[in-house]
């Protein structure tokens, strides 16, 4: 198997080269037998990427320590769950799943389309497609290669085993959708890259577009809240967003992917933004590929790194390439691109998505710049000089603020122009209802500091917002004929775009609340205690119990007892502990105690024994933590409801109509 | 190495299976009664519109004979190629290439 798999790669490039090839020709020369030989070329190349991954899989779970690969990233101890996914422990494997998941998504895109002879961009839009499909294939086949074997047939007995951070839950779901996401953008990109070639300017691409945009936006936001959930229990740090140049790569196409999923609207509606949503769609996928070499480049310290490989200066090339090609590509029809309406006021929905753009650009320049900042320093001063969390949280807090408020006023602004008389009818209630809610917010603490207060205040004011644009759907559906929960549900089905989209935004209400929460009112302490001794931390009474060393399948648990109480009323027994793994027999690894409630989570950490008996802990109570969560998913699952086909009436006409 | 000698199968089969279409004739992939495309239908019909304004400016004499026929080259070698493009040659081009105008004319936006 190896060997299949080892070749496997390469002829999957091959196909795909051709397939490029006969794409750009078949469009070129308007004939069709070369675009129906593109397609079987991609499905061949997925065929062969798709044997590829079995072969690697084969080779993981029977342990053929003969492949590099599988001796670096498992062992014969790993249970069966990480074995699965060690595929992408290292990077070899995850530049295959990368390649895989695009593969499968580039057959995807030429299926949906194998019948359709209207347009002449599509053959272009393949072709990029499968050039991109091909950069992919030929770094898996010929530059890092997953299937290499050690020389002179050298077998180890038992691997190394996968990186103990990496044994976690959030390793099988995070990097899998990340790169879902990325590889989704590429799909996006190349419709843009096909309109522009073949003069198809109107907004039929961004149609085309829309539902590839919003499923990769979707897939981005569950797989960076997995992320940060699985920093947030692993890592033992009390955080769930450190600012990690990788962190921060992984989130730049998520802002970029906000902004055009909204800027598309304005196209749509108004024929305006032509130039911008191509800049926006090829700079979502430069930014999937600039995350892809931040991870396998030493430019950057991480976490996440796989530090500088063979690949590094492949995606150098990829990056100048993209972004020549794009830049070229939108001046080369400039003139063609001119919007078809202009502003007729500050006060209407377009600026309101124009805000949008910006305020995502902006955050987007910001993680950019101290992302890259020790890069900068290391070019000008010779040092690389890296800027601290202080510096996010200064800049893009503000900024964020005003998004939030941003996603409040947006919705309620009519497209064109707003009068004072709908604008008074439109923000009486959320107003009002902000109002109201001061003495709350002052009742429960949150007006202290004043940044919190400002937060909550404008979280209750978008709430209110959101929640009269569903009112008022409903109580239209109601007036219809409907009932209100079967109201509800035509109301979503008929617009599922703009109802998906409000419940994205209440879920970034509610991550605001939790990040309001969790960073401005936590309470930490480091104690070191004795057998018997306890500590009372806010409401927590916390005392320590036994300490014991534990066997577990491929580690030992040096673990403590805690018992918990809250309030006078005991909670049970929690069990920090540090792990120390077989492959790493020096290292620990910590596991932290977490009780979640609505209110707060009590976070413990078991830092080791001290002398005489005594042992170390870090205590944090995070209020709020739980509707960050509650934020993630419900964002989420805003992104799936806009992209599910929910109702059977739905055609593009409608779509078109229904956007916004 | 049995295994080897599926692969090298396979990857000869897929090799045929992706190039097997290049050397087909053209597909005749509409039938003659199969419903047209709107796109098609809508790209045909300003063609076809192109056309008859070109004879309507020479017959005003905005157009001079020599642009005409030059013009009304270019426009019917779009023409054509839209039609081959689209796998219709068989239903709307005649044996030597040209457009059967008269199949052609009930497409045409007044």
């Amino acid at each position: 198997m190896q060997l299949i798999g080892y070749f496997a790669l390469p002829v999957a490039f091959w196909f795909t080269i051709f397939a490029a090839a006969a794409f750009f020709y078949g469009g070129l020369k308007k004939d069709r037998r070369f675009i129906v030989s593109g397609n079987r070329a991609i499905y061949a190349a997925t065929a062969m990427t798709v044997l590829g991954a079995f072969a690697l899989y084969w080779a993981l779970l029977t342990h053929d320590f003969s492949i590099d690969y599988v001796a670096r990233y498992s062992d014969r101890e790993l249970p069966l769950f990480y074995l699965i996914s060690s595929f992408w422990a290292g990077h070899p494997g995850s530049l295959f799943l990368w390649g895989l998941e695009l593969a499968v998504m580039v057959s995807i895109l030429v299926y949906i389309n194998r019948n359709d002879r209207d347009r002449a961009a599509l053959p272009f839009t393949m072709g990029t497609a499968a050039l991109c499909l091909a950069f992919f294939l030929f770094l898996s086949g010929f530059i890092s290669n997953p299937f290499l074997q050690f020389a002179d047939n050298f077998v180890p007995s038992d691997g190394q085993g996968m990186n103990p951070l990496l044994q976690d839950p959030g390793m099988f779901f995070h990097p899998p959708l990340l790169f879902t996401g990325y590889a989704a953008w590429t799909i996006p990109f190349a419709y843009a890259v096909g309109a522009l070639i073949a003069r198809e300017l109107d907004d039929r691409w961004i149609r085309s577009t829309r539902l590839w945009a919003m499923f990769a936006w979707t897939v981005l936001t569950i797989g960076i809240s997995l992320g940060a959930w699985w920093s947030y229990k692993e890592l033992g740090w009390g955080g769930y967003w450190a600012w990690d140049p990788v962190e921060n790569a992984s989130i730049l196409p998520w802002l970029v992917g906000t902004a055009y999923i909204h800027s598309v609207m304005l196209q749509e509606r108004r024929k305006m933004f032509k130039i911008w949503n191509f800049a926006l769609v090829s700079l979502a996928f430069l930014t999937c590929i600039f995350g892809t070499f931040l991870t396998r480049s030493d430019i950057l310290s991480s976490l996440h790194t796989f530090g500088k490989t063979d690949a590094t200066k492949w995606f150098l090339y990829a990056i100048a390439a993209i972004t020549v090609s794009s830049i070229g590509l939108i001046v080369w029809r400039w003139p063609l691109l001119r919007p078809e309406n202009h502003l007729k006021s500050l006060l209407s929905k377009e600026v309101g998505f124009a805000l949008n753009n910006l305020l995502m650009m902006l955050i987007l320049a910001v993680v950019f710049i101290g992302t890259m900042f020790p890069v900068f320093t290391g070019i000008t001063h010779g040092t690389k000089i890296s800027v601290d969390i202080g510096f996010y949280n200064t800049v893009i807090v503000p900024l964020g603020l005003f998004m939030l408020l941003a996603m409040g006023v947006g919705p309620l602004l009519a497209w064109q122009r707003s009068s004072v008389e709908g604008l008074k009818r439109n923000f009486r209630m959320p107003v009002l209802l902000s109002v109201a809610s001061i003495p709350a917010i002052v009742a429960l603490g949150g007006h202290r500091p004043v940044l919190g207060f400002i937060t909550f205040l404008a979280c209750v004011f978008v709430t209110a917002c959101i929640l009269q644009e569903y009112w008022r759907g409903v109580v239209a559906a109601h007036r219809g004929g409907h009932g209100w929960i079967s109201g509800f549900a035509w109301m979503f089905a008929r617009n599922q775009r703009r109802y998906g989209g409000y419940l994205a935004h209440l879920g970034m209400v509610l991550l605001f609340v939790g990040v309001a929460g969790s960073e401005l009112h936590k309470t930490e302490r480091e104690v070191f205690l004795r057998a018997g001794e306890s500590i009372q931390l806010g409401p927590y009474q916390i005392r320590r119990g036994d300490i014991r060393m534990r066997q577990a399948q491929n580690h030992r648990l040096h673990e403590a007892d805690l018992e918990v109480h809250r309030n006078g009323r005991r909670i049970g027994i929690f069990r920090p502990s540090r792990s120390f793994y077989d492959n790493r027999p020096d290292q620990a690894f910590s596991e932290v105690a977490l009780y979640y409630t609505l209110v707060e989570d009590l976070y413990i950490i078991f830092g080791g024994e001290a002398e005489q008996g005594a042992a170390y802990f870090k205590i944090i109570i995070s209020p709020l933590v739980f509707w960050l969560w509650a934020g993630c998913f419900l964002m989420s699952l805003g992104g799936l409801l806009a992209i599910l086909p929910l109702s059977s009436r739905r055609n593009p006409s409608q779509l078109a109509s229904a956007a916004g | 190495m049995e295994t080897s000698v599926i692969f090298i199968a396979l990857s000869l089969w897929l090799a045929l299976f992706v190039l097997l279409p290049v050397f087909h004739e053209r597909a005749e992939a509409a039938a003659s009664g199969e419903r047209l495309p709107p796109g098609f239908r809508a790209e045909i019909g300003s063609l076809l519109a192109g056309l008859r304004d070109l004879e309507y400016d020479a017959q005003t004499g905005k157009l001079g004979p020599e642009d005409l026929e030059s013009m009304r080259s270019q426009m019917q070698t779009r023409l054509v190629d839209t039609i081959r493009w689209a796998g219709y040659e068989a239903r709307f081009l005649d044996a030597e290439g040209a457009p059967l105008f008269e199949l052609l004319a009930p497409l045409e936006i007044e």
